[in-house]
């Protein structure tokens, strides 16, 4: 799969973090939708409930997706719509790419620094979930910010190397790492196929 | 309280920023923050945090992820060659023959798959070399798979009604049983397309295919019922009352499971590629779904609901041309935008107008999903198809174009059918649930 950011030591490293979160949040999947299956066969048939699945439940989709964030932004994933933008010419594809690259890292520092004052408040007010289980909030709150600030670090370096890139004219590189994901890319993403080449003068596999 | 020029404005920025390629999140998000700096001053800013934990601190959200995975599993499991197989048993006696099976198999398919661009791919590599050999006209052979892949948020279940559950705060399980009648409709709609230009035009649909000896067709149905029990037991729970629909996407992830085992399948490289997908795909639908809750939550602060509903009230608009200007709106939007953006950009200001009319929210759903797929075949863009083309991998995309034509007639008569008898959307929620 594509990686958008430059390939040395580092982003590797950095990219084997991310990767590495994603598949602990798929097992932690597994593991939630198991304990829910006890829930439910316990609740209809043995009378009883583990209390607090649903809590649980939700904190998780809080965290998974923004650490999700990381990796659909570093295999070029997130949704941007290319009716117009796939009509421009390279040069001013580049720009808009980059900007793009820059409103995103924007977006995402700002929610990361808005979500560590969510977690500071909660722990200066010792807050706690209206649930049986009474979670503190900043537990699942730390977990939250961290994926979020992940994300703003990926998003910004991803901003910087565009704009680097920009700077230096490399529209071409610059298009290619940071355009809207193709297709072949969004189908060997979800599906376990791959397309054939495409053939002599054949037209529309790319838009 | 603003006027509806500025929702307007807001609107048209909101889409240039979209189609000047920003992500589609930070797009509505841009605008949702500009509203508010605007209004209420630089303080509106220190709301973001607690909205987005507000916001994505949501068990009802937790099913996307979990029938994301669920989809991944089965189409992962390498499942679906043989069961096109055995549904085309079934299906191919009908004049159309083999045509049939590209809507029974997508219908099937996409019901349980939680990516309709999955959903086409797979099937596309499953039916196209099936058909190479075949006297069918390859339009006809493209545009039925791309109808079938565009069912699939139709029938439950489906993300779309998750989506638009969580921004209107309608009852997802409600909408998953009203989507029940309106999907099966649908398919019936398609497949008497099929049927009728096999008999208009029996050149163009292939010759008889061979009958299949009863014993061997039973044989094979085994396949079909990975899909029926995945099916069966999402929707058994909810509409037995014995889960939720997020508890029920976890009975179905458990479920499939021994089903990947059993074709062999279940391996560590599998469930880690299917982890990934379902990430990826989960979190550039939220990106997408907070930037819209928050746009949302500033459109509320500001009233504009409110504006809009009383602007609705003054023109004094019946509720049949409300729906069929709004069946008009989401036919020239979903030529340009995809699913996604054309149902989180448009419910913030769309649902207080239905509301205000008077409309069911339940009924509107069914509706603005069904509008939803109809944009998945609505050429020039519609993902389906340039997924099909990618892996039919030569002639030209407009081949496809032209084989989705009879598909989307079949698919606008549906949306009156939908808009004139609302009660096939909801007759079975109200039996269910009560009015």
């Amino acid at each position: 799969m594509r990686s958008v950011l430059p390939s040395n030591a580092f982003t590797r490293a950095f990219q084997g973090v991310i990767d590495a979160l994603a598949i602990a949040c798929g097992w932690w999947l597994i593991a939630l939708s198991a304990l829910t299956c006890v829930e439910i066969l316990g609740r209809k048939f043995f009378g009883f409930s583990l209390q607090g699945v649903d809590e649980i439940g939700s904190y998780t989709f809080a965290i998974i997706t923004a650490f999700g964030f990381s990796y659909a932004l570093v295999t070029a994933g997130h949704t941007r719509v290319d009716f117009l933008l796939s009509r421009f010419r390279p040069e001013v594809r580049a720009l808009l790419n980059a900007a793009a690259m820059v409103t995103l890292a924007a977006m995402a520092g700002l929610a990361a620094y808005r979500a560590w004052h969510v977690l500071a408040d909660s722990r200066a007010l010792l807050s706690t979930a209206p649930t049986p289980l009474a979670t503190p909030l900043w537990w699942p709150q730390s977990i939250w910010f961290a994926a979020w600030a992940l994300f703003a670090l990926a998003a910004v370096f991803a901003a910087a190397h565009a704009c680097v890139l920009l700077a230096a004219g490399r529209v071409k590189e610059l298009n290619k790492r940071y355009g809207p994901q193709t297709l072949e890319e969004e189908i060997e993403s979800e599906a376990p196929v791959h397309l054939p080449p495409p053939a002599a003068g054949g037209n529309g596999a790319h838009r | 309280m603003i006027g509806p020029v500025e929702v307007l404005l807001g609107l048209a920025l909101m889409l240039g920023l979209m189609f000047i390629g920003l992500h589609v999140g930070t797009a509505m998000f841009a605008v949702g923050l500009i509203g508010a700096t605007v209004y209420f001053g630089a303080p509106a800013i220190n709301a973001v945090g607690e909205q987005l934990w507000g916001a994505s601190d949501d068990y009802l959200l937790l099913s996307i992820p979990l029938y994301i995975l669920m989809g991944e599993l089965l189409v992962r499991a390498g499942t679906t060659d043989k069961m096109y197989l055995s549904l085309s048993d079934w299906l191919n006696r009908l004049p159309g023959g083999l045509l049939h099976t590209n809507i029974g198999a997508s219908a099937l398919f996409s019901a349980v798959s939680g990516s309709s661009v999955a959903t086409a791919a797979t099937i596309s590599t499953v039916a196209l070399p099936a058909f190479r050999h075949r006297k069918y006209d390859q339009r006809l052979v493209l545009g039925s798979i791309a109808a079938g892949a565009s069912l699939g948020n139709l029938i439950p279940p489906g993300i779309a009604f998750i989506i638009y559950g969580a921004m209107t705060n309608t009852s997802a399980a409600r909408l998953y049983v009203a989507g029940v009648i309106p999907g099966a409709i649908m398919t019936l709609l398609f497949i008497a397309t099929i049927l009728s230009i096999a008999l208009w035009k029996p050149q163009l649909a292939g010759g008889v295919e061979r009958s299949v000896p009863l014993r061997e067709k039973l044989a094979r149905s085994v396949h079909l019922l990975g899909p029926l029990v995945v099916f069966g037991v999402v929707m058994g729970s909810i509409y037995t009352g014995w889960a939720t629909v997020t508890e029920s996407a976890a009975l179905g992830v458990i479920v499939v499971l021994p089903i990947v085992a059993l074709y062999g399948k279940l391996s560590i490289a599998l469930l880690h590629d299917c982890f990934r997908a379902t990430l990826r795909l989960t979190a550039m639908t939220t990106l997408i779904l907070i930037g819209a809750l928050y746009l949302n939550f500033v459109l509320a602060m500001l009233g504009v609901p409110q504006a809009l509903a009383a602007l609705i009230k003054t023109v004094q608009v019946s509720p049949l041309l409300l729906m069929w200007l709004f069946a008009g709106l989401y036919f020239v939007l979903g030529i340009a935008l995809e699913t996604m953006p054309l149902l989180v950009g448009t419910v913030p200001v769309v649902f207080p107008i239905v509301v205000a009319a008077g409309i069911d929210p339940v009924f509107f759903g069914v509706f603005i999903v069904l509008m939803c797929e109809l944009s998945l075949l609505t050429p020039p863009i519609g993902m389906t198809l340039y997924v099909i083309q990618g892996v039919r991998g030569e002639g030209s995309i407009r081949e496809v174009f032209q084989g989705t034509y009879p598909f989307v007639a079949a698919m606008i008569l549906m949306t009156a059918i939908l808009i004139h008898f609302p009660q096939i959307a909801t007759f079975l929620p109200n039996k269910v649930y009560g009015p």
